[in-house]
């Protein structure tokens, strides 16, 4: 055997894996050459301190609140979707991920933001981000479905239920129109905290919209 | 156990206080960096939950968690990475700074930075094998890439990390 092969081989020579053939021939090579040898006690060496890294590590913030609001979360999301119907799920369930994608974007110095669409406030955030986008497009998407079933439905609402639906049909407008505002600022100066923790209100108060269409679905 | 199974979330704060340790430890060398370790936790014990009546008690609770931890975090990780467009992988070994100190007490500082500059399915592989003690069959299944890859990409990671450390 050559040191080339060896050297190709020694991967598999530490770790157990050649053939009984080839083991003995790499055996006989080591035995031999004073330089190969070297090089296998380096890579043991160096396999000795990979295997000896710790094992565990602490997180430098508690995770559990996050968790147990994102469990607490989908249980909530199961239960509207059992209340309300498929549709006000699925809305719910994009509202949670906007949620989510919000309170979850890293700002600079500062831990992210676990939020429930159940009230929690939304930390704010540098919003902007191809996850937000997305989460936007869905939740947008769910929620404009939520208002057209609402309004084939609408003849068949109590007078008081037709009146909350305009309510929040012009509470989406004037919401809708603030986050464009925001936004198109945000465009000019991206790194105004003001702006951002507009927009990241903006964006709760839109879910806190959602879950009130949802509350309204599952009683009509 | 059983409470958690139930639905109990305070039974199941007390399988996460005890575990999340070796899962962030985890989540944090697959990661390659703390605030999305962070994030890959969370989904690892939210998914467990999810599926903590598929437990069956045969092994620890820990020896359940683990592979499921393991293929969280990297399907998660992909997703993300691919949402970011965010480019973990290299091959160019010029980007692997040669450590200016000797080889000392913070050799194991050395090789866990040199480890988050890995190209992504390189470290996962090394990280499952040489760390963690994983087969490359084992790996095989739960990365789903072939066994014989897993021992391709395991020598690549071995051959930069030793290169990038001067080892």
């Amino acid at each position: 055997m050559t040191c080339e092969r060896l050297r190709e081989i020694l991967d598999d020579y530490a770790d157990g894996s050649l053939s009984e053939a080839e083991h003995q021939e790499a055996e006989l090579h080591l035995a031999s050459c004073a330089a190969c040898r070297s090089e296998e006690r380096k890579l043991r060496a160096f396999l000795g301190e990979a295997a000896g890294l710790r094992h565990e590590a602490q997180p430098g913030r508690d995770l559990w609140p996050g968790i147990a609001s994102r469990i607490e979360a989908r249980a909530r999301v199961l239960r509207f979707a059992r209340r309300g119907g498929l549709l006000a799920g699925l809305a719910a369930a994009a509202a949670l991920v906007l949620a989510l994608v919000i309170g979850r974007t890293p700002r600079p110095g500062a831990g992210a933001a676990s939020v429930e669409p159940g009230g929690a406030s939304v930390q704010p955030a540098a919003i902007g981000t191809a996850d937000i986008e997305k989460a936007e497009t869905e939740y947008l998407r769910a929620t404009s479905q939520l208002i057209q079933t609402l309004n084939a439905r609408r003849g068949s609402m109590s007078p008081e239920a037709q009146k909350q639906m305009a309510d929040l049909e012009a509470n989406v407008a004037a919401i809708d129109t603030a986050l464009r505002e925001v936004k198109d600022a945000l465009e000019k100066d991206p790194q105004n905290t003001k702006l951002n923790k507009m927009l990241a209100s903006t964006h709760q108060k839109k879910i806190d919209l959602l879950l009130k269409l949802i509350r309204l679905s599952a009683q009509i | 156990m059983r409470e958690a199974q139930a639905g109990n979330m305070s039974a199941y704060e007390e399988l996460y206080r005890d575990n999340v340790g070796r899962i962030y430890g985890l989540c944090l060398r697959l990661a390659g960096n703390s605030s999305l370790a962070e994030e890959l936790t969370q989904d690892v014990f939210v998914r467990a939950w999810q599926k903590i009546g598929t437990f069956r008690g045969e092994s620890a609770f820990s020896t359940w968690l683990y592979p499921l931890a393991v293929n969280v975090a990297l399907s998660e990780r992909r997703a993300r990475a691919r949402r970011s467009a965010r480019v973990f992988a290299t091959d160019d070994l010029a980007s692997y700074d040669r450590p200016e100190k000797p080889p000392g007490p913070e050799r194991g500082l050395d090789l866990e930075r040199a480890l988050g500059e890995l190209p992504e399915g390189a470290r996962a592989v090394f990280v499952l094998h040489d760390v963690e003690g994983f087969k490359h069959q084992e790996i095989a299944e739960l990365t789903g890439i072939a066994a014989g890859t897993s021992k391709a990409q395991l020598h690549r990671a071995r051959r930069l990390l030793r290169e990038a450390l001067g080892r």
